[in-house]
């Protein structure tokens, strides 16, 4: 029990340092000119670290890869004009310049990005009273309050600018095999090969760098058809009642009390190779019961409240009602869904290529190097170990932000 | 009225500390309450009624509430200054409480006796079979039907006038001094009101204990107080008792809070009046006098200095500056 | 109460039987031939077709899906490859399988539900913080990868416990106490990669509805009642706390058997996950059809008696 003697000031939250106004002259151009100086003079470290962070993957890409990046671009500029001039058919080297070409204006929107950024923050005001207070103001300033939200949310942006950065970054391709018997089950720290080689003399840190587009790509896409095929029906099953709503959830709960693994293996099993595309849509169309479910619940308890009561009181159409007013309104929790199912799916799809009913080899994915590393565990740990290290903090990051925005959409926690 | 009081706030403040600064919901409020009688506290929701009610027995939850300031003097001992384990002695034993909602205070998974009885073994120290027959005695005494049977009846079997009389039993067990009530009707249907009121009013005379009654019901205060604190914005306004205050409040908030209340043998107003406005946000009171904004007699000097709480009529405290009758 | 539980079964049956229909003509309707896997394609094909009328492939599908009801229910589907009876095949996995499920089960709700009460009634502190972290990371992780990490821990680098299976060679030899010894030695690291992942989730979710109930007026009142804090929460809050962790037992189960498929397949553990991925890759349609049903099976029993359970514990269903 504290007692601050009715003092006003006693109790009065800390504030930490008082606000610095905006900047002015010499340092407003200098925060222009180099991204995170703005929030740093400003004294916000936590901004600063986050543009500088982002910042300093621009920069080391472009040292490794600016001689890759000016290569792509002129190969292709000189097909362009060759083309121009008579045409000729695509060239053999295409579809690895074309990842390359794509990385490289990657790179160039980040640092567009960035300075963008760097200029619109070097002008801002911190003093300057907030605009209006909207819900999702409100939503985003609870979420940066939470340090492992934010951390997951860098690393999420991070992870995927990596997946569109690795033709430029990556040393080698991922199927590239060496000379066997000299380079392979090479172990980290080896000459040119930072993480070592598997049994095929493959490079380890390449194949992490290209699993990391087709596994997250995987999470992500797989994720948003569960969520999406999820709210619809959710949607239809609460709108339409009866028989609809009937089929639909015990259709669900028939889904939900089976391991879905097992179906997961049933329905891969079937087929003898297996595309990114197909994995995408199986993993899509088992995962949507919980978001039907959320969707369901939140409808049916919406629907019975004031404003959707004076809508239809007001004759909108069916259809109108539902997705113009209904669907955003029980949003909230499905985006919470969607990050945490993410994270699920990303594990879900690391197991099913662990038991080899991933996508085909030899395209590289997380799961299948764990696999592809479980016989050698006492010879070569370095391949089993780094795809696992992946994993773990692609889906911590999802499930850090999944966290972040409950909370933050929390009424009850906001205070 | 020259005994001492069993209960004296001096000046108690208890703040709340938030995202957008310090509430303070409780912002110096000062009454005793005399062996005995029952010390009604009015006011709209959120003026602190039952903040200050929760500080009495240490049950603000901290964080984010903080005790700012002020005594709460209760047989010798400043309350605001013990610690946790020093107050679970006193509550349920010296001082009792009774809640709003008599569906969501009980505990679902036990039954109602063992939920009486656990009060009786923590504070008398006596075995479990002989609580459970304190148990038994208070279910009789709150006039629970065959209360052998319904001592082992779990909470969702009763009604909801049922709970009430066992949250009464379960408070008066050990006989406290103090029964702090806290809008113990507003959940219940009017016949069942005027029961539970009936009940306490002849317990409290059985069992010799003073109350303090938290409402915003003034039907309910005439009907059941001795001496009534209304409150505003965190602060009292006015102290009376009842007959005076009902007879002639002198408060511009309290003459309107009459106003708005239908009442059916009204002396006062034909026509119902309401106050304008809204409470203020403890988070930001206007200056001077709290209720000058939505005051029909307010003028300039009230925006400057709070008015303090002086005697406006014998025994008859009143915080305004331009009082009812002298204008 | 009785026919609250009858009730249950009734909705159950045709839910597992739904299960089992989807899967029987999936299964059918897939690519790929289960003979294939049997016998080499240049095997002549009278030969190959007797191979098909003796597997009764050659029925129509209706007759095929009613067959292996009939023969399901009376005990007597053979599985396609060894033509053994299901039955045997799969009462040598099935204990294999429950004791591992159990244990972890034991395990996770256990260590889930203390850790969740400390972090609930800590709220804030560095030890709540600390849990939480963990809780999240084992919550992220692969349940395969961290069996690999435990073999490469505590088998190789670290050789204190047996890497895969469940008996250690000449172990029918050993008298009863070492056999018992030498099962539990076995059980400790595949039981702790499936228990981490389950305990991390109990865990999140105990301290969420701990502090929930903390909130309610209940735990108020008992305060009131001038109750040690101790007996406020360990008493009043935690058993209402406890309803939604039972609720969480019934629904947590199917994705405890997903991962016991994986955890059984890296510990070469001898129960029904690793038997029902074999199967899938042989085509053993009668093994599959089988185990999917005693998976689903055992599904509604363990939700049944969590049913059971939250009657115990909710005096408001004992009554209602």
């Amino acid at each position: 029990m504290e007692s601050a003697g009715g003092a006003p000031g006693a109790v009065t939250p800390p504030q930490g340092a008082p606000r610095r106004g905006p900047l002015s002259g010499g340092a407003r151009a200098a925060a222009a000119a180099v991204p995170g100086l703005g929030p740093l003079l400003r004294g916000e470290p936590g901004v600063a670290a986050v543009a500088l962070i982002y910042l300093a993957a621009a920069l080391s890409t472009t040292a490794v890869g600016g001689g890759r990046a000016i290569e792509a671009v002129a190969d292709w500029a000189a097909w362009g004009a060759a083309r121009l001039a008579g045409g000729t058919a695509i060239p053999e080297w295409s579809r690895v310049r074309l990842d390359s070409l794509v990385a490289t204006l990657t790179l160039l929107a980040l640092y567009a990005g960035l300075w963008t950024w760097a200029v619109r923050d070097s002008r801002r005001d911190p003093t300057a009273p907030p605009a209006r207070d909207t819900e999702g103001r409100r939503i985003w300033r609870q979420f940066r309050r939470n340090p492992g939200a934010v951390g997951g949310l860098v690393l999420i942006g991070l992870l995927y600018l990596v997946t569109l950065l690795t033709p430029l970054l990556a040393p080698y391709l991922p199927e590239v095999q060496m000379d066997v018997v000299a380079n392979k089950l090479k172990p980290p720290g080896s000459e040119g090969f930072p993480l070592g080689t598997d049994e095929f003399a493959r490079d380890v840190l390449s194949r992490l760098m290209y699993g990391a587009r087709i596994s997250l790509s995987i999470g992500f896409i797989a994720a948003s058809l569960s969520v999406g095929l999820g709210t619809v029906l959710g949607a239809l099953a609460a709108w339409f009642g009866g028989w609809v709503d009937m089929a639909i959830m015990r259709f669900a709960d028939m889904l939900l009390s089976f391991p879905r693994l097992v179906l997961l293996l049933f329905l891969l099993a079937a087929f003898d190779t297996r595309s990114m595309y197909l994995i995408v849509t199986i993993l899509g169309v088992t995962g949507w019961m919980s978001v039907s479910r959320l969707v369901r619940a939140q409808i049916l308890s919406l629907r019975e409240q004031d404003f959707v009561q004076a809508a239809r009181a007001l004759g909108l159409p069916t259809g109108r009602i539902l997705f113009v007013h209904l669907v955003p309104n029980s949003l909230a929790p499905v985006i919470v869904a969607a990050s945490l199912i993410t994270g699920h799916t990303l594990l879900l799809d690391a197991g099913l290529s662990f038991l080899g009913l991933g996508v085909s080899p030899p395209t590289p994915t997380w799961g299948g190097m764990i696999s592809d590393g479980k016989d050698l565990l006492r010879q070569a740990w370095w391949i089993a170990v780094p795809p696992g290290l992946t994993i773990v903090v692609a889906a911590l990051s999802f499930n850090l932000v999944g966290d972040g925005l409950r909370d933050a959409l929390d009424p009850r926690l906001r205070t | 009225m020259s005994a001492a009081p069993v209960l004296e706030i001096r000046d108690l403040k208890t703040w709340f500390r938030t995202d957008r600064g310090v509430a303070r919901a409780v912002d110096g409020v000062s009454f005793e309450v005399l062996p005995g009688e029952t010390l009604g506290v009015v006011g709209e929701s959120g003026c602190g009624k039952s903040v200050t009610a929760l500080s009495v027995l240490g049950l603000v939850p901290k964080p984010p509430g903080i005790h700012a300031g002020g005594q709460i003097l209760f047989e010798g001992a400043d309350l605001a200054r013990l610690g946790e384990r020093e107050l679970e002695d006193i509550r349920g034993d010296r001082i009792s409480m009774i809640f709003q909602e008599p569906m969501t205070s009980l505990n679902p998974v036990f039954t109602v006796g063992d939920q009486i009885a656990e009060s009786v073994v923590r504070h008398r120290g006596v075995s479990r079979g002989e609580a459970m027959g304190v148990a038994v005695d208070m279910l009789q005494k709150v006039g629970i039907p065959s209360p052998e049977s319904r001592v082992r009846d779990y909470p969702h079997q009763m009604s909801g006038g049922m709970r009430q009389r066992v949250m009464i039993a379960m408070a008066l067990a050990c006989r406290p001094t103090l029964l702090v009530a806290d809008e113990p009707t507003t959940a219940l249907d009017v016949t069942i009101q005027a029961q539970i009121l009936e009940l306490l009013a002849q317990l409290q005379r059985d069992l010799h204990m003073s109350v303090l009654l938290i409402t915003h019901d003034l039907g309910v205060v005439e009907e059941v107080c001795d001496r009534v604190v209304v409150m505003y914005a965190g602060k009292v306004v006015e102290r009376a008792t009842v007959d005076d205050l009902f007879d002639r409040p002198l408060h511009p908030y309290t003459a309107g809070l009459f106003r708005s209340v239908p009442r059916a043998t009204g002396t006062r107003a034909a026509r119902l009046e309401v106050i304008p406005g809204v409470v203020p946000s403890p988070l930001d009171f206007p200056t001077g006098c709290r209720f000058r904004n939505r005051c029909p007699a307010a003028r300039g000097p009230c925006a400057e200095g709070e008015p303090p709480l002086v005697e406006g009529a014998a025994g008859h405290q009143v915080a305004c500056h331009y009082p009812e009758g002298t204008r | 109460m009785a026919t609250f539980l009858l009730r249950r079964v009734l909705v159950a049956l045709p839910v597992i039987l739904g299960v089992f229909t989807v899967l029987f003509f999936a299964l059918h309707a897939m690519p790929g031939d289960p003979v294939d896997t049997l016998i080499p394609r240049d095997i002549p094909s009278e030969n190959r077709e007797e191979l098909i009328r003796n597997l009764g492939l050659d029925q129509p599908l209706y007759v095929q899906y009613f067959k292996t009801i009939e023969q399901l229910f009376t005990l007597q589907l053979k599985t396609f490859g060894t033509r053994r009876p299901v039955v045997e095949v799969i009462a040598e996995a099935l204990p294999n399988t429950l004791i591992l499920a159990l244990a972890s089960v034991a395990i996770a709700y256990v260590v889930g539900i203390l850790l969740g009460i400390v972090q609930a009634v800590r709220q804030y502190s560095k030890l709540d913080t600390g849990i939480t972290v963990v809780a999240l990371v084992f919550y992220s992780m692969p349940g395969f990868w961290l069996a690999l990490m435990l073999i490469l821990a505590f088998a190789l680098w670290w050789p204190v416990l047996p890497a895969t299976g469940m008996h250690s060679p000449g172990w029918e030899f050993m008298p009863p106490a070492a056999r018992r010894l030498d099962l539990l030695r076995h059980l400790v690291l595949p039981a702790a990669t499936l228990s981490l992942a389950s305990a991390a989730g109990v865990a999140r979710y105990m301290r969420s509805s701990m502090l929930e109930v903390v909130r309610q007026d209940y735990v108020r009142t008992a305060r009131a009642k001038g109750l040690r804090r101790s007996k406020v929460v360990f008493k009043h809050a935690l058993r209402n706390a406890l309803l939604p962790i039972v609720t969480l037992l019934g629904l947590e189960l199917p994705a405890l058997f997903s991962g016991a498929v994986l955890v059984e397949t890296v510990f070469g553990w001898p129960g029904m996950g690793r038997q029902i991925v074999g199967a899938i890759f042989r085509q053993d349609f009668p093994v599959v059809l089988t185990n999917t049903f005693v998976f689903s099976s055992l599904v509604v029993l363990g939700s049944l008696l969590a049913d059971l359970l939250y009657s115990v514990v909710d005096p408001r269903i004992r009554h209602g």
